[in-house]
């Protein structure tokens, strides 16, 4: 399962320019594990917003869902949660 | 190299921090003396060292990789042969193959390497800090995102995942200063001892960095006996019939 982060143009507050993804294997259920992480040196100095989307291919062909994602320096959110 | 200062947030790490935590005493001091029986069951070059590290129990860092590699099969079945002795079987029609022990971790590259200028595995760190006990891939995506600034300081923030890995399993915390990254991903999976690192797609210094590591960490004990899987997976990655390397 190969995934793709893309990064809010409109709403970009940590100044998020890298985004490291990978490729997973899925279980015998069709399922995978993500750990999200975020990283930026507005951190230092205040807190801040930055959305993106998550999407996934697998072989090739992407599937319907695509996450929401929400991150500041203190927390991440995924669809909300 | 500017600071990042990182504000990691795991998402579902929950029991990361009640999990038992061990130090950097896996090293190995001479991996290719180390005597097994071996049987390479049909697998081609690259899935053989896999099942090798599985069955020796030894980490390996492979920083070239071909599609010959990837799909010849190797008939390889020794009794009470050498790690050496098994990678020359291995190797034997591929002599451009060379191989040597660093920080206990046997690693494999190739001529073609020597002829490439921007190979990302000689790419040297600066400072590379783990400022905390960290899992195999958590310490693995710290490096790609050190690596990256090195190649692109004006990046100043990242985002992403990675598969978390085995928990129960942690490299201690370190500093490495002027290192390259061959030499700290040998760190991470000799630390480990169970892990082994394998170049998952060419590179290429002018083009534009990938978001995912060029690199893969294989844990030896959740890809026994699935090492067609992984090379499938990399196959994928290196598509031509003829040599490559990861520049």
């Amino acid at each position: 399962m190969a995934d793709n982060i893309q990064i809010s143009q409109t709403q970009n507050g940590l100044n998020l320019q890298g985004t490291n993804t990978g490729t997973h294997p899925t279980n015998a259920s069709g399922q995978w594990p993500d750990t999200y992480f975020d990283c930026s040196q507005v951190c230092q100095t205040r807190n801040a917003e930055t959305d993106a989307t998550q999407s996934w291919t697998y072989n090739g062909t992407a599937l319907p869902h695509v996450n929401a994602l929400v991150y500041t320096c203190a927390s991440i959110t995924v669809d909300g949660k | 190299m500017k600071t990042v200062k990182c504000w990691i947030i795991w998402a579902l790490l929950l029991l990361a921090s009640a999990l038992p935590l061990s130090g950097c005493t896996n090293v190995i001091s001479d991996p290719l003396k180390i005597r097994i029986s071996f049987d390479a069951n049909g697998l081609s070059m690259t899935g053989a060292l896999l099942k090798l590290s599985n069955d020796a129990r030894i980490p390996i860092g492979v920083e070239y990789v071909d599609r010959q590699q990837l799909t010849q099969i190797v008939p390889v079945h020794l009794s009470s042969a050498t790690v050496d002795d098994i990678l020359r079987a291995i190797f034997r029609t591929r002599p451009d193959y060379i191989w040597s022990v660093r920080e206990g971790v046997v690693l494999i590259t190739n001529t073609a390497i020597q002829r490439v200028n921007n190979n990302i595995f000689r790419l040297l760190i600066p400072s590379y800090v783990l400022n905390r006990d960290a899992t195999v891939q958590e310490a693995s995506n710290l490096l790609w995102m050190t690596a990256r600034l090195v190649l692109d300081p004006s990046i100043s923030g990242f985002a992403g995942e990675y598969s978390s890995g085995d928990l129960k399993r942690t490299v201690s915390r370190t500093a490495i200063d002027t290192k390259t990254v061959s030499d700290i991903l040998n760190y991470i999976v000799a630390c480990d001892g169970l892990t082994s690192w394998i170049v998952q797609r060419p590179f290429a210094s002018s083009s534009p960095i990938p978001s995912d590591e060029p690199w893969m960490m294989v844990n030896h004990l959740s890809t026994k006996g699935h090492e067609d899987e992984i090379v499938e997976n990399l196959l994928s990655h290196f598509p031509e019939d003829k040599p490559r390397a990861p520049h």
